[in-house]
């Protein structure tokens, strides 16, 4: 999966959550902190983690990826998948 | 007893061990003798501003100075009555119209609507002894939980209560002034007071994990070197599912506490390998019992279950539980005198029972008591719920929401959704969605935010004509 679709996958994901905060898919900006901005607390961005870990196939050493500054940014999630 | 006053425990780590770290936040770091002038300054406040044996607002967001805050208003005799920095303002208003405070700390951002606000700078030099009385049956604290109908309850626990608790734990293990302690609760929570007090009683230093810190929590701990940890299940379950607990990933764990919520065997079977140094305790006690009153050790990881909950075990010594109709009812030195300006909440939860001595607190949890004398969790005897562990009365959420839709249906169910419980409300009016869960913000705290409101024609009903819970529990699982 590239990194568009991945993207994708996330706003697609994240739609309802968007539109109750007032938000589009437009907002999703690499930079966007997901938990930071309030759009997902620390349950919601694992619960997005595993749904992304079954769509791509791919398992990732979560422990690892969240212990870095900026873990939980778009452009981050991202490129953990694509 | 007086000798477990916090501020006398206090005191006595800063007598021996006076440059030992007392707090480590962020990048700051404060010993026993920081805080101590810190909170001297603010107790110097407090005296000059009036207030003697007085109920003291203050916002308890997670800054140092929210710690001295704690210190300064206790030691000047007087009782700390936290806000959650979330908010919303209009709950902050109930909270202290309910509990009558009169007195509250200066915020840079929230002006009070008390007749004193009482202003920290300036006062900083101020650093004399106070000899002010800490008197065993004043009021250390009010904190606040959900009530099913009339806004949140305020529970008055006394000093004495506090320094119940203390002398137990304190006794019960061999904490030392090398232990790093874990500060995951918030201050608005009874079970902050155990972080606080039980480091700071053994001249300790207290670690508070950065704002954003759950999805770490494991790192956190290694970086720090965190000895002694004590959170909610729930942020045992969340390091389970980005995998932290993998055997011996918490090796410098001396003891492990967890409270709040039913502790899944599941879970403690994974944190003893994690944290395989470690002994496991569960601890169980409902904010009325002042922080936890009953204990339950797990000795090593359950080779025959993965299933159900660990048990919540026997009372400290010197408490008494009993268990009427299924029910567990509490009694001894930790049980508070009830609800701030509640007669009637305090009159139907603190009772006396025939042929029984004195005033027992029914916490509402149905138990069984096995052959060992081993209590065991079962369920709850109304519908409240935990929301990461904090009590969330689903009653309360449904008078504030059937308020916004005038007057309409509004019950609201809690639903598991991998692993961690959220809350739904299904209401029987159309509205605007949207503009409800942003009429909530203004009302409600984070955790008692329906996560969806979902409108259904009419409420389903049960044979009896009460409205069918499982039903909506139901239709809110399977969409």
């Amino acid at each position: 999966m590239d990194s568009s679709e991945v993207h994708a996958l996330i706003a697609s994901r994240l739609s309802a959550r968007l539109e109750r905060m007032g938000m589009s898919a437009n907002d999703l900006t690499d930079d966007l902190d997901l938990v930071r901005s309030g759009l997902l607390d620390s349950l919601g961005f694992v619960d997005l983690m595993a749904a992304l870990e079954n769509s791509t196939g791919k398992r990732i050493d979560l422990e690892r990826a969240l212990d870095v500054n900026g873990a939980t940014t778009l452009k981050n999630v991202i490129a953990l998948f694509a | 007893m007086y000798d477990f006053d916090p501020i006398n425990l206090f005191r006595r780590s800063l007598a021996s061990w006076p440059r030992n770290e007392a707090l480590r936040i962020g990048d700051r770091s404060f010993t026993y003798a920081d805080l101590d002038n810190w909170s001297s300054a603010i107790t110097a406040a407090i005296i000059e501003a009036g207030a003697e044996h007085e109920r003291i607002i203050f916002i308890a967001d997670r800054n140092a100075s929210s710690y001295a805050i704690i210190l300064g208003i206790l030691k000047a005799g007087c009782s700390y009555v936290p806000l959650h920095p979330d908010g919303p303002a209009a709950r902050w208003q109930a909270m202290i119209a309910k509990c009558g405070a009169r007195f509250a700390i200066e915020h840079a951002t929230h002006a009070f609507d008390v007749a004193h606000v009482i202003a920290l700078q300036a006062s900083l030099e101020k650093t004399q002894a106070f000899g002010q009385a800490l008197d065993p049956a004043s009021e250390a604290y009010v904190l606040f939980t959900s009530g099913s109908t009339g806004g949140p309850k305020g529970v008055s626990v006394s000093r004495a209560n506090v320094a119940a608790y203390l002398e137990h734990i304190l006794g019960a293990y061999d904490f030392n002034e090398r232990d790093l302690f874990t500060q995951h609760f918030a201050l608005t929570f009874d079970l902050s007071v155990h972080d606080l007090f039980v480091c700071w009683g053994s001249g300790a230093c207290l670690c508070v994990p950065p704002d954003d810190g759950a999805l770490r929590a494991a790192s956190w701990a290694r970086e720090q070197g965190i000895t002694v940890w004590f959170s909610v299940p729930s942020l045992a379950a969340l390091m389970m599912r980005v995998r932290s607990l993998t055997p011996a990933a918490l090796p410098a764990l001396r003891y492990s506490f967890f409270c709040g919520e039913a502790l899944p065997w599941s879970i403690a079977n994974a944190w003893k390998v994690a944290a395989s140094n470690s002994r496991l305790i569960n601890l169980y006690g409902p904010t009325e019992t002042t922080i936890a009153i009953t204990t339950y050790e797990v000795d090593r990881a359950s080779s025959t279950t993965n299933d159900g909950v660990v048990p919540i075990g026997e009372p400290f010594p010197g408490q008494e539980a009993i268990i009427v109709d299924e029910e567990l009812c509490l009694r001894g030195s930790q049980v508070s005198s009830g609800y701030v300006n509640d007669a009637s909440a305090t009159a139907k939860a603190f009772v006396g029972f025939p042929g029984r001595e004195g005033i027992w607190y029914r916490t509402g949890d149905r138990v069984r008591i096995d052959e060992d004398g081993v209590i065991h969790y079962l369920g709850r005897t109304d519908h409240q719920v935990k929301v990461l562990g904090q009590r969330v009365e689903p009653g309360e959420v449904d008078e504030v929401i059937a308020r916004l839709i005038h007057g309409g249906n509004a019950v609201t169910v809690p639903v598991q959704e991998a692993g961690a419980t959220r809350l739904v409300t299904f209401i029987d009016t159309p509205s605007d969605i949207n503009t409800l869960l942003e009429s909530c913000r203004t009302l409600l705290p984070p955790h008692m935010i329906p996560a969806r409101i979902i409108v259904i024609p009419a409420m389903p009903l049960t044979a009896h004509g009460k409205v069918d819970r499982q039903r909506l529990i139901d239709l809110a699982t399977n969409g």
